[in-house]
């Protein structure tokens, strides 16, 4: 996957040439940032990290309960 | 400073059109000059300026003592009315004094007018007219008697019908607006000429009916053309990929025909049309997807049978663009969405191919556009027996040597033939090529892959247009108004309205009530 | 460059597939955990949550029209708690579309494509989901309404041809279990995917009119109770009791499709149909993303996060949702109070404070 996502990356980078000219400095962090989380998420993937890293624990910590809660009165 | 321009020695005039035209145009950088007053003066011009172009013919003559010289190119005038309307009217004129009013005056038989500069001298001698210059005068004549060569007006041959009028363009300007004027018979029919081209000075026509076509669009037309700064213009697909709204798409979003009927219906919907002095056909904008499956002929037909015939060109085009991709499709990776039955066939049939299926519908797809391009290219009767030769003999011998399985060459055919069902010629071209990636793309991914590339196209086809009109509506944007002639056509009675999409400035475009059953009491019952 | 705009109908379509798209995938197996007879009833409620999500947005484009759902934000709450909140919504606009995403990948995956690697899949989708997103909110728009028609052919004639395996007996009798189960069962598709309608606040400055939207949430409301209703009869009418131990019910509705003794396996058709869906609804919420992070960020188009976005979407389908049971779990036990909070606390506060700066404005001049 990590691999693909490094072509891909090469391809919309290609693609984006024109826009990223033009574009301002903090544009051109956004649009780093996210495929640096692209890429960083890939390689959990491929490396097998993922099964040790869950991302949606924090959401799950947050609204479980609550909706734990709403089941239960109902 | 001109030539150092982007770092380049190229002589780039593109930003500087009066040059272009001094240089190339016609008098040397002096293009607005008048003309000499004295024939010797400008004959010498004339001589130099038209040096080694022995097709130019210049005569001169002397009418009771005042010189005339007459210029003009042989091939491009009509000899018979040089010869009577001009020469013979000016060699027997009265003895009185002649000068360029009195001459006007004789040459009646002739459509006269004056030039005064140099420039129009030789835009008027290029385009097949004589010139007649008078001594003493700063004023030439300039008499119409052209006649470029061309053919007469024939059947239409790549938009051919069984029903409705048979008449297509041909290769001269003049004729071809007579065409159109001859089925719009009023003032409002506008045609306004233009010259593009910096040598082939080709004249262009931007061709609108006034009070419907939305102003908007005439002057978007005129702008795309006044960019245009070429050495020469003598095809319609020029102009088109210069005009064109996307330029590198493989879907044209212009259409072009060689039916003045279909110019016409076109220019009463509210768009326009482009015509060129050399192209037999005509260039419409703005164009959408759906006008491309369908013909003429479905408008010279009872709208019952329209939409069966509609109907039938939209499968015919879907398969035409998919039928190879979903049998590569079905035996590469879903088999089990054949029945059984016919599973054992075609695996059966497969069996001892040395190709896989993907690669056997590449060869088989890429040898039968060389059999169709070979069968275009040669003389009409060798071309069909390519054809023949091409699909009966190889084929059956392909499938004998075990190189193909009979599926796929029946696949292969049923796309050609369906194919042959659309009625654009250019649109066909594209599927051509569309039909080959969705192969590639259903040998890797299976049906999977044809739907995600499908709305890959079709999100491509959604995101073109065409002089600012979506190109796939009226189905996206949905317009139930113009949907009415799409996938089918609605009556005659029942279509009132132009098309929305064009935004005319007249949007009905039929009055007329929906028909009733005859009044008895007026028309009687009739004999039993 | 001109105003984008869209039609009414284009955002009746694309908020129906913005629901249906995945709801047609994981919600039947969501509501089959609860209870399986009365699951028709489950979707009856869908109109409540339905008017909850159309209750907020009538509130949010009277207060703050002409503006999309970020933009309100940071307009009423301030640059920088209004970006804050802006964030919030962003992640929640991503989650959805890496869930959707996985959703639909997990589907063809396991349905038609079991050899081939899930991130290969997914890839596909999120290509032809970034590239319509890059041409921008008219195609997407458009590629809603050139896959409707296709699709009321489809399902239609699937939906018709699977009755002729209905078993009434299979609903009958009503309620037998009394409303708890029922209740329960309709949290995760009344709820969650009803308060789903809200991603059209994004798109509510682009509309002709955005003062129409609330009606507009009505039609869908109406539109996909009555689909809801219509699928979970068939479903249940022809599966059974066994719906409560399948992933994808209506597919195995499909797949009892036989007529004579050729035409069978249609399934691979309705998988290909929802498919297709399922990319509708991913590029409507991936084209709000876009427009979010274009507010909350400042940037000057939405193309410059379209691209990197989609590859962004592609990777947290993946590494974010590691198995279809996560996606389940997160629609079962996460989403429902995420949900409310996100898209009926954050609103609302907007509109609150909206309101009380007007008010205080008003009392100042």
């Amino acid at each position: 996957m990590i691999w693909l996502a490094l072509v891909t990356v090469i391809c919309i980078a290609a693609v984006d040439t024109n826009s990223l000219r033009q574009a301002s400095r903090h544009e051109i962090t956004v649009y780093a940032a996210l495929v640096v989380l692209a890429l960083a998420m890939s390689s959990l993937v491929s490396w097998h990290l993922w099964s040790d890293v869950h991302l949606i624990a924090p959401f799950d910590a947050m609204f479980g309960s609550m909706t734990k809660w709403l089941y239960e009165i109902l | 400073m001109l030539f150092k321009k982007r770092g380049t020695k190229t002589k780039d005039l593109g930003n500087h059109p009066e040059r272009i035209a001094g240089l190339v145009d016609t008098s040397y950088g002096r293009p607005d000059e008048p003309l000499p007053s004295r024939v010797e003066g400008l004959r010498a011009w004339i001589e130099a300026e038209w040096q080694h172009c022995d097709d130019l013919l210049l005569r001169e003559v002397d009418v009771h003592g005042t010189r005339v010289l007459l210029l003009w190119i042989r091939g491009m005038v009509d000899q018979a009315r040089v010869e009577e309307g001009v020469l013979n009217p000016v060699s027997t004129l009265p003895k009185r004094r002649t000068d360029i009013g009195h001459l006007e005056s004789v040459l009646h038989t002739v459509h006269v007018r004056r030039v005064k500069t140099r420039q129009e001298l030789n835009a008027a001698v290029s385009d097949g007219q004589v010139v007649l210059c008078i001594d003493g005068s700063k004023e030439a004549l300039i008499l119409d008697v052209s006649q470029p060569p061309g053919r007469t007006i024939e059947k239409a041959e790549i938009e051919p019908t069984i029903l409705g009028p048979q008449e297509g363009f041909v290769e001269n300007l003049e004729l071809n607006i007579a065409l159109l004027r001859k089925r719009i018979r009023s003032p409002r029919f506008k045609v306004e000429s233009m010259r593009i081209g910096v040598y082939s000075k080709t004249n262009l026509c931007i061709l609108y009916i006034e009070g419907i076509t939305k102003p908007a669009l005439v002057e978007e037309a005129h702008q795309r053309l006044r960019k245009i700064s070429i050495d020469a213009v003598n095809d319609i697909n020029k102009l088109r990929e210069l005009i064109s709204d996307a330029p590198y798409t493989l879907f044209p979003t212009s259409e072009e025909t060689e039916r003045p009927d279909r110019v016409v219906a076109g220019l009463l919907q509210g768009r326009i049309g482009f015509m060129l002095d050399g192209a037999p056909t005509c260039l419409k904008v703005p164009t959408q997807f759906i006008h491309f499956l369908t013909a003429a002929e479905d408008y010279y037909m009872h709208f019952t049978l329209t939409l069966f015939i509609r109907v039938l060109r939209h499968v015919a085009y879907w398969a035409s663009l998919l039928l190879p991709s979903l049998y590569v499709a079905l035996l590469s990776f879903n088999q089990d969405l054949m029945p059984t039955p016919l599973l054992v066939t075609v695996a059966s049939q497969h069996r001892g191919i040395p190709f896989p299926t993907i690669l056997e519908a590449l060869l088989m797809m890429g040898a039968f556009e060389v059999l169709r391009e070979a069968g275009t290219r040669l003389p009409r009767a060798v071309g069909q027996s390519v054809s023949i030769v091409g699909t009966l003999i190889v084929g059956d011998a392909a499938v004998r040597a075990g190189l193909v399985s009979p599926g796929m060459v029946i696949v292969v055919a049923g796309t050609g033939v369906a194919s042959f069902a659309l009625p654009a010629y250019g649109f066909v071209n594209s599927s051509r090529i569309i039909q080959f990636l969705f192969v590639g793309i259903a040998g890797l991914a299976g049906l999977v892959g044809i739907v995600v590339f499908g709305l890959i196209i079709v999100t491509h086809l959604v995101s073109l247009r065409s002089f600012g009109v979506p190109y796939m509506a009226p189905i996206a944007p949905f317009s139930w108004q113009d949907i009415k002639d799409s996938f089918f056509r609605a009556p005659w009675f029942a279509n009132t309205k132009r098309p929305g999409q064009y935004e005319t400035l007249d949007s009905v475009s039929n009055r007329t009530p929906a028909p009733r059953p005859p009044n008895k009491s007026h028309l009687g019952e009739g004999k039993r | 460059m001109s105003k984008v705009q869209i039609s009414r109908f284009q955002i009746i379509l694309a908020l129906v597939w913005s629901v249906l798209g995945s709801g047609i995938v994981t919600a039947p197996f969501i509501i089959t955990q609860f209870v399986i007879r009365d699951a028709w009833i489950t979707l009856i409620l869908f109109t409540v949550g339905g008017l909850v999500s159309t209750s907020v947005a009538a509130l949010f484009v009277r207060v703050l029209p002409n503006r999309s759902l970020i933009c309100g934000l940071i307009d009423a709450l301030g640059p920088w708690l209004g970006r804050v909140f802006g964030l919030w919504i962003l992640v929640w606009m991503y989650l959805v579309s890496c869930k959707t995403l996985r959703e639909g990948t997990s589907f063809v995956g396991i349905t038609i494509l079991p050899q081939t690697p899930l991130y290969i899949i997914a890839f596909a989708g999120a290509i032809a989901c970034s590239y319509a997103v890059y041409m921008g909110a008219e195609v997407v728009m458009r590629n809603g309404e050139f896959i409707s028609p296709l699709a009321l052919i489809v399902f239609p004639t699937l939906f018709a041809l699977s009755m002729q395996h209905l078993d009434v007996q299979n609903l009958m009798p009503v309620l037998a279990d009394g409303w708890h189960p029922v209740l329960r069962a309709a949290v995760t598709p009344d709820v969650t995917y009803a308060l789903e309608l809200l991603i059209g606040l994004q798109f509510a400055h682009m509309l002709r009119n955005n003062r129409t939207l609330p009606k507009d949430m009505i039609i869908v409301t109406g539109i996909i109770t009555v689909l809801g209703i219509l699928l979970a009869v068939v479903t249940v009418g022809v599966v059974g009791q066994s719906a409560g131990y399948l992933q994808f019910p209506i597919l195995e509705a499909v797949r009892s499709i036989r007529i004579g003794r050729n035409l069978e396996r249609l399934d691979t058709l309705y998988i290909l149909g929802v498919m297709s869906t399922v990319l509708i609804k991913l590029s409507v919420f991936h084209y709000a993303w876009c427009e979010g992070m274009k507010d909350v960020f400042k940037l000057s188009s939405h193309r410059i996060v379209a691209l990197s976005g989609g590859l962004l979407v592609w990777a947290g389908s993946i590494a974010g949702f590691r198995s279809q049971l996560e996606v389940n779990h997160f629609m079962i036990s996460v989403a429902p109070a995420y949900f409310v909070v996100t898209l009926v606390g954050i609103p609302i506060l907007a509109v609150l404070v909206m309101a009380f700066r007007k008010r205080a404005k008003r009392r100042v001049c």
